[in-house]
């Protein structure tokens, strides 16, 4: 083990540099490596906040805001969709289930959504860690990563108002029940019956009868558009029936989410619903565009973090051939005492490797902990909840990098061990 | 049986005039020889071809019989590793060693201990510590970072030794250290060499070395001057 003996004491010895060199692999390594697992979470994340619509329907605008929007409940300004296209989709046979969604203010940074009761629940599927689903205007539950629970009244004060652009309502609510942890910015919502966005002067005994609002707005048409498809067309001319009162306003209403019946529905809803009056997008598709997003930014960071371990590359292996330069008083004395080129080669590509495997270890530890803080950050401001980890995926980056290293480590090694002993020092 | 024996020996560079050109030189056995004269290219090449270190263009160098001009690279290192010791000024140990590894050192890196990576033989270690003993050193586990030359010669010494090469090439091993301490290595350097029966050939002007040598090589410009075992070169 004499090697290992000697390898430590001159590692020892070159400490500074050893340490300079593990710190520059480390953070390449690491770079690299948090750059990938952030963006592996990211879109696992934000695919899993997607499950739980097939399709979202908004009035026209950006499709980014009502991404933003739906997905991760951002404070992105959503224009109201027209009452009449909240009406069909509701009544729209391709659909499993509607929800309208109603985005509020803000109570201490959480958004406050309007919605039905079984959308808060996702059809049932969130149980309640405490309490019971809403029940009436002045309600509200909210999500596992709440700071306020059952029983506690939640009162927006003139700071909350001032703050976003959400839809004005209730000034009050009551915490009913607390729903588990999804992972989702959902989890940090404060969910109230759609209602309480239409009643918001006072909380009143509630009746349906408070939601009549006068005349039906002009209807639209839907118009064939081909084999099968129809589309949200313009507005027709008001018709006779449109005299006719509304029990539910569905004002306020910005955006819609649809589970589709099947696919080929999604994407038939999508298709009906993309037109001048309405926007419809299938949040998995988004989420693949946000992946191609990513992907063309890692890559471009990718260009970046590895042309930052070329440069670590080219330190290393000139640190090394400097520091052999001082060593070879030594290394031509054991080539003289019979020392054999090979052990030579073994000693020096050994003890650069070890440097290497030290900086990718602990490059290993830094990218996660950097892609755990990213994530925690992320998760601070979105609620989305990315899974950080290092997997099996991982294996040929890192393999790739071990393997890389040793190359790395062979060049000084070679030249050592090729130069002739008397080209070297004084035996 | 003669030890050494070189004949017709020429290097030469850039096809000039030969750095080093010896006729015929023979040397028996457990003998000594010093080679004396300035410390300049034609003598440190001469060193280096015997010991194996440089080929010469032309001639025979033959150790024991073996002819080690003609062997390749690889095998001259081995022979080297079986068959020679050496001890120059410049002792090259490690820093951050101890003064048992540094004696360890070369023979540990062998193939025979996993190129170092395995543990050595109980033996060889045990000789180390007895060699770093009889070289005069107390403590075989301290750090040579802060021996004095004298004692790093010593080290070097016992470093030499260690594996009982039968030829030993020694390049003016007492020339940088104070009378009392030059005294002391080339005594010891002596008796060792005469202890485990070894040739000894010493590049030195060390009067008193040059004393006990049963023949003397005086090497002026690459060229041998005199000597009863010597033929001048043409």
């Amino acid at each position: 083990m004499i090697a290992v003996r000697l390898i430590a004491a001159d590692l020892r010895r070159m400490w500074l540099a050893t340490i300079v060199l593990v710190l520059l692999i480390a953070m390449v390594t690491a770079l690299v490596l948090a750059l990938r697992i952030g963006e592996r979470a990211l879109v696992q994340a934000a695919g899993r906040a997607a499950e739980r619509f097939d399709v979202v329907v908004g009035a026209p605008g950006s499709e980014v805001d009502l991404t933003l929007s739906s997905l991760l409940l951002r404070r992105e300004p959503l224009v109201a969709m027209h009452p009449q296209v909240v009406e069909q989709l509701l009544a729209d046979k391709r659909a499993i289930s509607a929800a309208p969604l109603i985005f509020g203010e803000r109570f201490r940074g959480m958004p406050i959504i309007g919605t039905t009761a079984a959308f808060a629940t996702d059809g049932g599927r969130i149980k309640f860690a405490a309490g019971r689903i809403f029940m009436a205007p002045g309600e509200a539950i909210v999500g596992a990563r709440s700071p306020v629970g059952p029983n506690e009244l939640v009162t927006l004060s003139p700071d909350d108002r001032r703050r976003g652009p959400g839809v004005r309502g209730l000034n009050s609510y009551t915490i009913v029940g607390r729903l588990n942890w999804t992972g989702t910015p959902w989890d940090r919502a404060v969910l109230v019956p759609l209602e309480s966005f239409w009643q918001r002067e006072e909380v009143v005994p509630w009746s349906a009868d408070d939601d009549i609002i006068g005349a039906a707005p002009p209807r639209l048409v839907m118009t064939r558009v081909g084999e099968g498809t129809t589309r949200v067309g313009a507005l027709a001319p008001p018709t006779p029936s449109s005299t006719q009162p509304w029990m539910r306003p569905l004002r306020h209403v910005g955006a819609v989410a649809l589970r589709a019946r099947s696919p080929a529905d999604a994407q038939s809803l999508k298709d009906s619903y993309s037109s001048d009056v309405a926007m419809a997008i299938i949040p998995r598709e988004e989420i693949e565009a946000l992946r191609g997003t990513f992907a063309n930014l890692q890559a471009a960071l990718n260009v970046i973090a590895f042309g930052g371990l070329g440069i670590v590359a080219v330190a290393v292996v000139l640190i090394a051939i400097s520091h052999l330069g001082h060593r070879r008083g030594q290394i031509a004395a054991y080539r003289a005492l019979g020392v054999t080129r090979a052990s030579i080669f073994g000693l020096v590509w050994t003890q650069l490797f070890t440097i290497v495997a030290f900086g990718l270890v602990l490059g290993v530890v830094l990218g996660y902990v950097a892609a755990l803080l990213l994530g925690d950050f992320f998760t601070l401001s979105t609620a989305l909840v990315l899974p950080i980890g290092v997997n099996a995926s991982d294996l040929p980056l890192l393999a790739a990098l071990a393997l890389g290293g040793a190359v790395l480590a062979a060049i000084p090694a070679w030249i050592a061990a090729r130069r002739p002993i008397v080209a070297i020092a004084r035996v | 049986m003669q030890a050494l024996e070189l004949a017709e020996v020429t290097v030469s560079r850039d096809r000039g005039t030969p750095e080093l050109s010896i006729a015929r030189l023979e040397l028996g056995c457990g003998e000594t020889m010093a080679v004396t004269g300035r410390a300049d290219f034609a003598r440190r090449t001469f060193h280096n071809v015997l010991a194996g270190l440089e080929t010469p263009t032309s001639g025979r160098v033959a150790w024991n019989g073996v002819d080690i001009a003609a062997l390749t690279a690889s095998r001259r290192d081995l022979w080297r590793a079986r068959h020679v010791g050496f001890l120059s000024r410049e002792t090259n140990l490690f820093p951050g060693l101890s003064i048992v590894d540094n004696v360890l050192l070369p023979a540990g890196l062998s193939h025979r201990s996993g190129f170092g990576f395995w543990s050595g033989s109980a033996d060889l270690r045990n000789r180390a510590i007895a060699l770093v003993e009889r070289v005069g050193l107390a403590e075989p586990g301290r750090l040579v970072d802060g021996l004095t030359r004298e004692e790093r010669r010593r080290v070097a010494l016992a470093r030499m030794l260690l594996r009982r090469p039968g030829i030993l090439v020694v390049d003016d091993p007492t020339g940088d250290l104070g009378p009392y301490a030059a005294e002391a290595i080339g005594n010891l350097l002596l008796t060792l060499a005469r202890e485990d029966g070894a040739t000894l050939v010493a590049f030195t002007d060390d009067e008193r070395l040059i004393s006990h040598a049963q023949c003397v090589v005086p090497l002026r410009a690459g060229r041998v001057l005199s000597d009863g075992l010597v033929e001048m070169a043409s």
